[in-house]
């Protein structure tokens, strides 16, 4: 094995030709670097946003932020913010829950109404469109009208009592 | 590792010609060694160097510092133009045909004859081992490489270049035993 590695460093003692080392040196050193189009491109961007970059921080730095004001794109001088206001209190969007009956002999039987206070509210709508429909017979509304026959409500038995 | 390397290195990548010099004077020897042990001749070799000094010149701006040595960086670019060689040279010549004792003489061999041969003869065993092999005895035994820088340079793992020079010099002990007999 060291023989082996003694022989394998005998290799050591190659070198290349004095002439060929010293003119390939000159050669090599004396080349042009190669820079494609893209290496040129790519350096001119970097450096113009280095320095953009640089700007910019300059006029936040000594500017004291107050330059936002020109730098925003959307201006919003011509913005009244009053008169929004007073549109938005305009609007009358008032719903309320009116009429909850609570029965508690039947069961449950609620209904919710807007106000009918304004025109313009979508509770109108509602209220219409309810008023055409007919009465679906449900079980609740089964039972509460049977109970109105045959057995007293709380209501009618606490009237009763009183009298 | 050449003294302050870093230092020149950086100075290389700037586009200082006179650091790059420094590297040259330094890495060339064993680039010619490595390229000639690889390829027979010595005008191939000399041919090869060049080309691997003048593309490392060339393209020495995108080498990075990541903690692996210059050498390292240069034996690859070595190695692939050997690679290149290899596919476009037409060998007209086997190279288990070569004998020894016609092969060129190195100039600075000019001690005696015996030596000259000897050399040759290691020379051609190395030559007739798998290229890895070639690469991991000539970065091993011949340039004195560390195993972590071979490794670097021949993009595998520690290990591997162990077990690869255990393969390596089993094989090549076998040749040369062999050209012994003879």
């Amino acid at each position: 094995m060291e023989d082996i590695i003694k022989q394998l460093k005998k290799l050591q003692k190659i070198e290349a030709d004095k002439r060929f080392t010293e003119r390939s040196r000159v050669v090599i050193i004396g080349t042009q670097k190669r820079r494609s189009v893209w290496d040129v491109i790519l350096k001119n961007v970097e450096l113009g946003t280095s320095f953009a970059l640089a700007g910019i921080l300059i006029i936040t730095i000594f500017g004291g932020f107050s330059a936002w004001r020109f730098l925003l794109p959307l201006k919003l001088s011509n913005l009244d913010t009053t008169g929004l206001k007073a549109e938005a209190q305009a609007v009358d969007i008032q719903i309320q829950l009116t009429n909850l009956n609570y029965d508690e002999i039947t069961g449950a039987a609620e209904s919710t109404a807007p106000s009918m206070e304004s025109k313009n509210a979508p509770g109108k709508i509602w209220a219409e469109n309810s008023s055409n429909r007919q009465p679906e017979e449900t079980p609740s509304t089964r039972a509460t009208s049977s109970a109105s026959n045959g057995t007293l409500s709380i209501d009618e038995a606490l009237e009763k009592l009183a009298e | 590792m050449l003294d302050g390397e870093v230092h020149i290195i950086k100075r290389a990548v700037r586009g200082d010609s006179s650091a790059f010099g420094l590297l040259y004077d330094h890495y060339q020897p064993k680039i010619y060694r490595f390229a000639l042990v690889k390829v027979s001749h010595r005008e191939e070799a000399e041919d090869l160097t060049h080309q691997v000094f003048l593309k490392a010149w060339q393209s020495i701006e995108s080498y990075q510092d990541l903690g692996f040595p210059f050498s390292s960086w240069l034996y690859r670019i070595a190695r692939n133009h050997v690679v290149d060689y290899y596919r476009t040279k037409k060998v007209t010549e086997s190279i288990d045909d070569t004998d020894p004792e016609k092969a060129p003489v190195e100039h600075s061999l000019n001690s005696d004859l015996l030596e000259k041969l000897e050399v040759e003869r290691v020379k051609n065993a190395i030559r007739k081992l798998k290229p890895e092999y070639q690469d991991v005895i000539i970065m091993r035994f011949v340039e004195d490489l560390p195993i972590r820088e071979t490794a670097l340079a021949l993009d595998k793992s520690e290990g591997a270049i162990k077990l690869l020079q255990h393969r390596a010099i089993k094989e090549i002990q076998k040749m040369l035993g062999e050209n012994v007999k003879y």
